[in-house]
């Protein structure tokens, strides 16, 4: 197979890439560095030093009974909390077209309105009753 | 092509209503009235099949959403398909749920946004849109599929199916991304530099040979994933479990919506993205192509109809069996594989495709609703053993799941023989171009499959028919699922017999392939 | 009316009975009266609308060009030779309207006939229901726009005749006589696809696009005469083959030899069926696709030639063997056969015009004369002539319909029969052998019609039951006919004697196709007579002839079996070899079962041989065992694991890629 000259060429477009890969890295780091020098230094305790497992006990018998609806909660809570996430390239976009991109967003809303009201009639987030 | 166009995507808006009304509606209406949803869910669809049939098959490309959208013959067409499937998975599903006895407004919305999805998917013109659509139509079927949640088949079903199906979505992407770097584009029609329109199928054409094999590469993958959809083997091991542990409606509409939708996308993609090589150039990718496709529908077709033979659930049977009639629609593909590698744009397979797809649907939801109507809603009786006698015991039940099953096996003259027969002869077709002759191979391989074929079907036949009942339980026939099989099974006669204006219609798909 | 109201109307006789026969099968087969309404209701609006029809063309003069409305009904493009498209609907011009008259004027009247003759009978729905459906397969024959449907139809008019014919499915021998008439007709339509393909292929060689099934394409090529030459240069002597193997498919319907065995056997069917299906209809349905296809066949010389001996043949061959039967009701079978083969003959020697006419008066007075018998056999419970006797006193209408229906059958002036058998004599009048053959036909036509006339209906009851006349739902039809039988003969007459003076039959009948075939006359053989326009005045030295022997016929079986002057008995010894081989139909049907029994069956018991040890033992059995065993296997891989599943889709993209992408660069 000859070699792909293309290829070559397109390298420097994964600068911005490597740049972020950096950014990200450090900024990880500097936060930790950061936390630690600046923190308070409490006593530690078994439970504190075990990795953050979304609320739950890392290791523990999984065949224990657990409620549903702590998942059914966070689950619901990344479901609304993605959708933000479609905001960003909108207002990046909007002054292209806004009269036309401002009602889509309102549908947009409007049917994740819908969702978060079925979600209420259901009772999804109403722990009282079983 | 650069306008928003939402005209166009009337019948996926009035989709997305329809399912957010049904969704709504079954938060306020008493529970024994939920059941209800499914004729709104029928009828609803049904002024959405009357609007699509009465509209006519447009002349010209139209494109909508800025490119990534477009409204041709064969989308129009393959909506009209995927509306009568929803309209018949409606009229099963309700007497199945009543039984079932949960949550039908999460069902039949559910359905809805998977038909959205394959609406959608219908009028792909975008690498993104693609994956888009397609994950829309699976991530609804994995939810259904595992909908019948406290029996362990059905959960073994969604989970394998949701493991499965992630694995080939990862796999499509992986392609897409090879394709995009080969070519630099996602989109299949686009307004390229002079202002004019430009099949990406061009731009790969005009490849490197190097990044044609980057191409090939990224092809080859993608059509894994979508391999993966329309059960080729060996991308199709998910579909007996999956098939049998779904809720019978569900299975039906696997077996019908989604194969359908897998075999639009790889039109879509061999007749916009896969070039048509000039007479005299390298043939290389094109050619490739066709051996890759000519081996995994040889595979496919007697995997499916062999592996059927020994099966003794009814369930498992059809998925095998629909394995089988991937095997068959894949002929069309490699037909005009062959043809675009030979330089010829001729795009009978795809015809023949359309046409089958067609009968198939109004065969094989026959069959399904037959089997929901003798199993009363539950999920225990799928053996063929339990089909005993079921001649005496429900003779129009019996008579209906046969013709049914004859169509399935390709007997004239009936819808399923000529979709058979269609996509024969456009291998035969093909295997007239220079170089292709050895395609003759793959059509009697179809021929002898259709022998196969026969054997596992007629073994069920013999069962209703030959063997005394074991059971005098009454069957109780629901007229709503009476009648829409009955209408099934008349249409397969009809087509079968006056094919004239299908093959017309099948055949009208074929002027806006292109732009 | 337009062409529109035209084809509309068309439809609705087409298809109205097979309508009526779906609703009897599907819903009314438990109440009688419903079913029979809907069947004779059917029938008798299509015989309306085709009068009405008829009358319209009649009022727009000969030489109307024909009205066709056709719909695709299967397409194959782009294939191999092009496009075939395959059309179905109906081609509606003077002769398939003049046969759907017939059919439905004729089929009315029987319709109505068999409300009484089938009364009491249990499976009176099934009878109409198939009767409906026999309706529209003869109405499809009669419209066919093209060879496919007409084939088509064809083969649905021999499947109703089997259903019918073996309609008392308890007696064996009416299932057997089903069973030979469908297989012997099969025989004749293995000639016709091979006949309408040879044409179709030949055609589609030498013209390409043009669609080698329908006849007004056909029609133009064959009309054109520099199309027509190339055509038959290109196929040269297969044109003459190709004529000859669509003319075989007549052959089997119209019951010509040495494919008539079937007819006679027919006679099991119940009466009504054959009067309208077995003397009327059905039979003609070879005639009538002769006079369809005129175009064709007047151009292949060698064909008619063959076509006008072999009806000779069957003309006389049958005549013989009606004079020696007993049952009444294969007497006017043989007759019939008889009568088929005076058409054929007509129609080979360029006398399409003449054979469509003796086929319509033919039409009327055989149904009359079968229906006349079923209702002699309702009373009588017998089919033996001589157990009869007498009747004539006992059941005055039939008996006088009947002896209507023997005199326009013998061809006595100014009957019915007389019309067409002369136009027939006139035709081959120029062609010695075959021109005597007819004088003889028509003499010996009118010695068996007399003999049964004489025997049955006067002298004294031979029988030991109480005769008595049918009831009015029976009668009635026949008078019907009978008025028809007498007087129906007028409108073909020649145009001095005829009441439409220059307007008659024949002017519509001979315009509408002939046109096309005089010049063929006068270029295949040099025939002054010319048919192609209507004959002035009659041929008084055909006619007299022709009346003389039919008198002579009938007053010799006076001698013989009226008045008893001279014995049969003695005859029949006199003649006593000829009359053994006649009586027993010339050994045909012997020769038939030899040909079965030892050559057809030990060609099988060799095939089954074959089939036995080879074809099942080794490739069925060997197959399906080694089909199953791969069934089984392909089974074991579907282990229900998931992780087998990603490996087996992870394995076989590996494989692929490995295959085709980079496998590429090794094997090209």
């Amino acid at each position: 197979m000859t070699p792909c000259p293309a290829v070559i060429a397109t390298v420097s477009e994964y600068v911005p890439v490597l740049v972020m890969l950096i950014f990200a890295v450090s900024f990880a780091g500097f936060s930790l560095v950061v936390s630690v020098l600046l923190g308070k230094k409490a006593p530690t305790n078994p439970v504190k030093d075990a990795a953050y497992e979304c609320g739950m006990p890392p290791i523990s018998d999984a065949h224990q009974r657990f409620s549903v609806k702590f998942y059914l909660v966070a689950i619901l809570f990344v479901l609304f909390d993605i959708e933000v996430v479609f905001l960003y390239p909108w207002a990046v976009q909007f002054q292209a077209m806004p009269a036309f991109l401002f009602a889509e967003m309102l549908v947009f809303i409007g049917i994740l309105f819908l969702g978060w009201w079925y979600v209420i009639r259901k009772g999804a987030v109403d722990w009282s009753t079983e | 092509m650069d306008a928003m166009n939402l005209h166009l995507m009337l019948p996926e808006i009035y989709l997305v209503l329809l399912g957010l009304v049904i969704l709504i509606a079954d938060l306020y209406l008493a529970p024994e009235k939920r059941f209800n949803l499914g004729w709104w869910t029928a009828g609803g669809l049904s002024v959405l099949a009357v609007w699509l049939f009465a509209t006519p098959t447009p002349e010209t490309v139209e494109f909508a959403g800025f490119g990534l959208y477009r409204a041709d013959g064969f989308a129009l067409f393959m909506k009209k398909v995927f509306a009568l499937t929803g309209i018949l998975v409606a009229v099963m599903s309700t007497g199945y749920l009543k039984r079932y006895g949960r949550g039908p407004g999460e069902f039949f919305s559910l359905v809805i946004f998977a038909l959205t999805g394959m609406f959608m998917v219908a009028s792909v013109n975008d690498f993104m849109s693609l994956f888009v659509s397609l994950e829309l139509v699976t991530l609804c079927l994995f939810i259904l599929a595992a909908y019948r949640r406290h029996d362990k088949l059905s959960g073994e079903a969604g989970i394998k199916y949701i493991i499965v199906g992630a694995m080939a979505a990862g796999l499509m992407l992986f392609g897409m991304a090879f394709i995009y770097g080969a070519t630099g584009e996602v989109r299949f029609t686009y307004m390229g530099a002079d202002g004019q329109l430009v099949l990406l199928s061009q731009t790969v054409a005009n490849l490197e040979s190097g990044w044609q094999m980057t191409a090939l590469f990224g092809f080859t993958v993608l059509l894994v994933g979508l391999g993966f959809k329309v059960a080729a083997v060996p991308f199709h091991v998910w579909v007996p479990d999956v098939y049998q542990g779904a809720p019978t409606p569900v299975t039906a509409f696997l077996s019908v919506g989604s194969k359908a939708a897998g075999f639009i996308l790889i039109i879509r993609v061999i007749t916009l993205v896969v070039p048509t090589i000039a007479p005299g150039a390298d043939l290389a990718l094109v050619d490739q192509l066709v051996k890759l496709f000519a081996l995994i529908a040889g595979l496919t077709l007697f995997y499916g109809n062999l592996a059927a033979i020994p099966q003794k659930n009814l369930k498992r049977l059809m998925g095998f069996s629909s394995i089988g009639h991937a095997g068959y629609l894949l002929l069309g593909i490699v037909a005009v594989l062959a043809m675009k590698a030979a330089g010829e744009e001729t795009m009978n397979g795809v015809s023949a495709i359309a046409f089958y797809l067609f009968a198939y649907v109004f065969t094989n939801m026959a069959m399904f609703i037959g089997m929901v109507i003798f199993t009363q809603g539950s999920e225990d009786s799928h053996a063929i053993d339990d089909y005993a006698g079921l001649g005496k015991r429900a003779p129009l039940l019996a008579l209906c799941m046969t013709i049914a099953l004859l169509s399935l096996a390709g007997v004239p003259p009936l819808a399923g023989f000529f979709g058979k027969f269609y996509l024969i002869s456009s291998i035969v077709e093909a295997a007239r171009l220079d170089g292709y002759g050895w395609l003759l191979v793959l059509a009697a391989a179809g021929a002898v499959n259709v022998v196969i074929s026969m054997y596992y079907y007629l073994c069920v036949v013999k069962r209703m028919y030959m063997l005394e009942p074991t059971s005098d339980e009454p069957i109780h026939l629901p007229p709503p699922a009476k009648i829409a099989m009955v209408a099934c099974i008349v249409l397969v006669v009809v087509i079968g017999i006056f094919q004239g204006p299908f093959v017309q219609m099948a055949t009208g798909v074929l002027a806006t392939l292109g732009f | 009316m337009d062409d529109n109201t035209v084809a509309t109307l068309a439809y609705v006789i087409l298809f109205a009975p097979v309508v009526a026969a779906i609703l009897i099968t599907l819903f009314t087969r438990k109440s009688k009266g419903i079913s029979a309404f809907l069947s004779v209701g059917s029938v008798v609006t299509g015989g309306i609308l085709s009068v009405i029809l008829l009358f319209d063309q009649l009022a727009k003069g000969p030489g109307t060009p024909p009205v066709i409305s056709q719909f695709e009904w299967a397409a194959a493009r782009d294939s191999a030779i092009g496009d075939i498209v395959l059309n179905i609907g109906v081609q509606v011009d003077f002769i398939s309207i003049l046969m759907s008259t017939i059919v439905g004027v004729v089929g009315s009247c029987i319709f109505v006939y068999a409300l009484g003759y089938m009364k009491g009978d249990e499976g009176w729905s099934r009878f109409f229901a198939k009767f409906a459906f026999f309706a529209f397969s003869m109405l499809g024959i009669t419209y066919a726009t093209n060879f496919v449907q007409i084939f088509i139809f064809w083969e649905l008019v021999g499947v109703s005749s089997y259903l019918l014919i073996g309609y008392f499915y308890q007696k064996p021998s009416a299932t057997d006589a089903g069973k030979k008439a469908f297989m012997t007709n099969r025989i004749g339509d293995f000639g016709m696809t091979l006949g309408i393909l040879l044409l179709f292929f030949a055609v589609r060689d030498v013209f390409g696009a043009v669609d080698g099934f329908s006849f007004v394409e056909l029609q133009r090529i064959f009309t054109d005469e520099a199309s027509r030459t190339l055509l038959f240069d290109a196929m040269g002597w297969k044109a003459g083959l190709g004529a000859f193997l669509i003319f075989v498919g007549a052959m089997g319907k119209s019951a010509q030899f040495p494919l008539h065995v079937w007819l006679p056997d027919a006679m099991e069917g119940p009466t009504p069926v054959s009067a309208l299906m077995h003397a009327a209809t059905m039979v003609a349905a070879g005639v009538y696709m002769i006079v369809r296809c005129y175009w064709l066949f007047a151009w292949a010389e060698s064909a008619m030639i063959a076509i006008a001996w072999i009806g000779g043949i069957t003309a006389l061959m049958a005549a013989t063997i009606a004079v020696v039967q007993n049952d009444i009701k294969k007497i006017l079978a043989y007759s019939t056969l008889s009568q088929l083969g005076y058409m054929v003959m007509a129609c080979g020697m360029w006398g399409a015009g003449a054979g469509m006419f003796h086929l319509a008066t033919h039409a009327f007075f055989k149904a009359l004369l079968f229906m006349g018998a079923g209702s002699v056999i309702h009373a009588c419970h017998t089919n033996d002539i001589w157990e009869m006797g007498g009747l004539a006193k006992k059941m005055k209408h039939t008996t006088w319909t009947f002896i209507a229906g023997t005199l326009a059958l013998a061809g006595i002036f100014p009957l019915a029969g007389f019309w067409s058998k002369d136009e027939i004599l006139s035709a081959s009048h120029h062609i010695a052998p075959l021109y005597w053959i007819g004088v003889g036909v028509a003499f010996l036509t009118a010695f068996y019609m007399g003999r049964c006339v004489f025997t049955a209906f006067f002298g004294k009851y031979r029988g030991d039951g109480h005769p008595h006349e049918s009831p009015a739902v029976m009668w009635v039809p026949l008078a019907i006919l009978a008025i028809f039988a007498i007087f129906g003969g007028w409108v073909g007459a020649p145009a001095d004697l005829n009441p439409f003076g220059e307007h008659g039959l024949q002017s519509y009948l001979l315009v509408a196709y002939t046109t096309v075939a005089e010049g063929a006359h006068q270029q295949v053989i040099n025939w002054p007579t010319g048919q192609g326009h209507m004959a002035k005045s009659l041929h008084m030295n055909v006619a007299v002839i022709g009346t003389l022997v039919a008198v002579a016929g009938l007053f010799v079986s006076y001698l013989f079996y009226g008045s008893r002057k001279f014995s049969a008995e003695k005859a029949k010894k006199m003649f006593g070899p000829i009359y053994t081989l006649v009586s027993n139909k010339y050994y045909i049907d012997e020769f038939y079962l030899f040909l079965v029994k030892k050559v057809q069956q030990g060609f099988a018991n060799l095939c089954s041989i074959v089939e036995q040890h080879i074809i099942i033992g080794i490739f069925v059995n060997g197959l399906a065992g080694g089909a199953r065993e791969a069934g089984d296997k392909f089974r074991k891989m579907q282990t229900g694991r998931v992780n087998t599943y990603v490996t087996m889709i992870l394995g076989g993209l590996t494989l692929l890629v490995f295959l085709f992408v980079v496998g590429k660069e090794f094997w090209g």
